[in-house]
């Protein structure tokens, strides 16, 4: 399908807010969400999957901002920036290409991240505070920048009013499926909640 | 009606000369060009962004392309997130509007500058008349697509349900 995307945000812990916010903005631009979940069940290794799913993906976002020391072993989340360097190595290597990859990474707010990740240095990551309105406000005004978005496209303001319907369809077909809703189901929900331009 | 005027370095002369007339014209622009030394280009031209009322974007051949552009349009684009604000698209060729537009503005009325004078009064128009900044002329295809591309995402979603359905559930989280 044309445009796919992959959208990985680490950093909500609410799995309602996650699902929403890791589809209803893509959606609005017009873009595929795309995460490893959706091949969850297939025996393939994680990592060989978020791989393929990066590698069939024209743009793919990633939020560093748990990427620091947490809990009682002050232990950093490192898999998001390990997915930043399999996204950074497609767009070298397809420059140019018909192939192209686009990413952005998105940082806490702040210039922290010039100490724990450095390398980003002059690639304009996206900065957050950690709410969901600071995140959509990002990732809206990156993609509408991207060459696959339409326009116009719901405001970032109304992708962000958008919650309580998602929540609302998701629900419903969670019902359903008996309590075991796909990925498949989440999608769905926010293609039924996404607000129109 | 306070205005920002983005452009890319190499167009610095043409953006002065736009500011200046625009100002002459008691309309109150900003732009890079307005910074002062040592102040945080940043952390300015969000403040500048947030604060104004409308955009023009002056665009240069391979606008598109250009990072330093690209990273400026995100910090305007990010303080309009009502999508409200004036965007205006005047373009820096004699050849007529380039295919590479960025997305943002391929819906909107835009300005070339052949004639430098006809081009202010446009300008001013526009930012006077900020409802006649969308170019209505592919309004109904815009939506027609934007539909269209919202069920081609429902049904690759119901595809996904019925693989899932054929190869076992993929539950969330």
């Amino acid at each position: 399908m044309r445009s796919r995307s992959l959208l990985t945000v680490r950093s909500i812990r609410n799995t309602g807010i996650f699902c929403w916010l890791t589809c209803s903005p893509f959606f609005a631009h017009g873009f595929v969400p795309r995460t490893a979940r959706e091949t969850e069940g297939n025996p393939e290794p994680r990592f060989s999957r978020i791989l393929a799913t990066i590698a069939a993906s024209k743009y793919s976002i990633h939020d560093l901002s748990r990427s620091q020391g947490e809990g009682d072993e002050n232990l950093a989340r490192l898999n998001m920036p390990l997915e930043l360097g399999m996204a950074a190595a497609f767009r070298f290597e397809r420059e140019n290409s018909d192939r192209p990859h686009r990413w952005l990474a998105l940082v806490p707010e702040g210039y922290a991240y010039q100490s724990f990740v450095s390398g980003l240095a002059g690639f304009d990551p996206a900065r957050h505070d950690g709410s969901v309105a600071s995140i959509i406000r990002e990732v809206s005004a990156w993609l509408r920048t991207e060459d696959d978005a339409l326009d116009p496209v719901p405001s970032a303001k109304n992708i962000l009013q958008s919650f309580p319907s998602f929540r609302n369809e998701l629900a419903n077909l969670r019902i359903e499926a008996l309590e075991k809703e796909t990925w498949a189901d989440v999608l769905l929900a926010a293609s039924n909640s996404v607000p129109k331009p | 009606m306070r205005v920002f005027i983005s452009f890319a370095h190499d167009d610095a002369n043409l953006a002065a000369q736009l500011e200046a007339a625009l100002r002459r014209n008691n309309i109150d622009t900003w732009s890079a060009l307005d910074i002062a030394p040592g102040e945080d280009w940043t952390q300015a031209i969000d403040k500048k962004s947030a604060s104004a009322d409308g955009y023009v974007f002056l665009l240069g051949a391979g606008a598109s392309e250009n990072p330093q552009l690209r990273a400026e349009w995100r910090s305007l684009l990010r303080n309009d997130w009502e999508s409200k604000k004036s965007l205006i698209p005047v373009i820096l060729a004699h050849g007529g509007v380039p295919h590479d537009l960025p997305p943002f503005l391929r819906n909107r009325r835009a300005i070339l500058t052949t004639n430098f004078d006809d081009a202010i009064r446009e300008v001013r128009y526009l930012i006077e008349h900020p409802a006649e900044t969308m170019d209505h002329t592919h309004e109904q295809q815009s939506k027609a697509e934007w539909e269209r591309r919202r069920n081609e995402l429902k049904d690759y979603a119901l595809s996904l349900k019925q693989e899932n359905g054929a190869g076992g559930e993929a539950k969330t989280q």
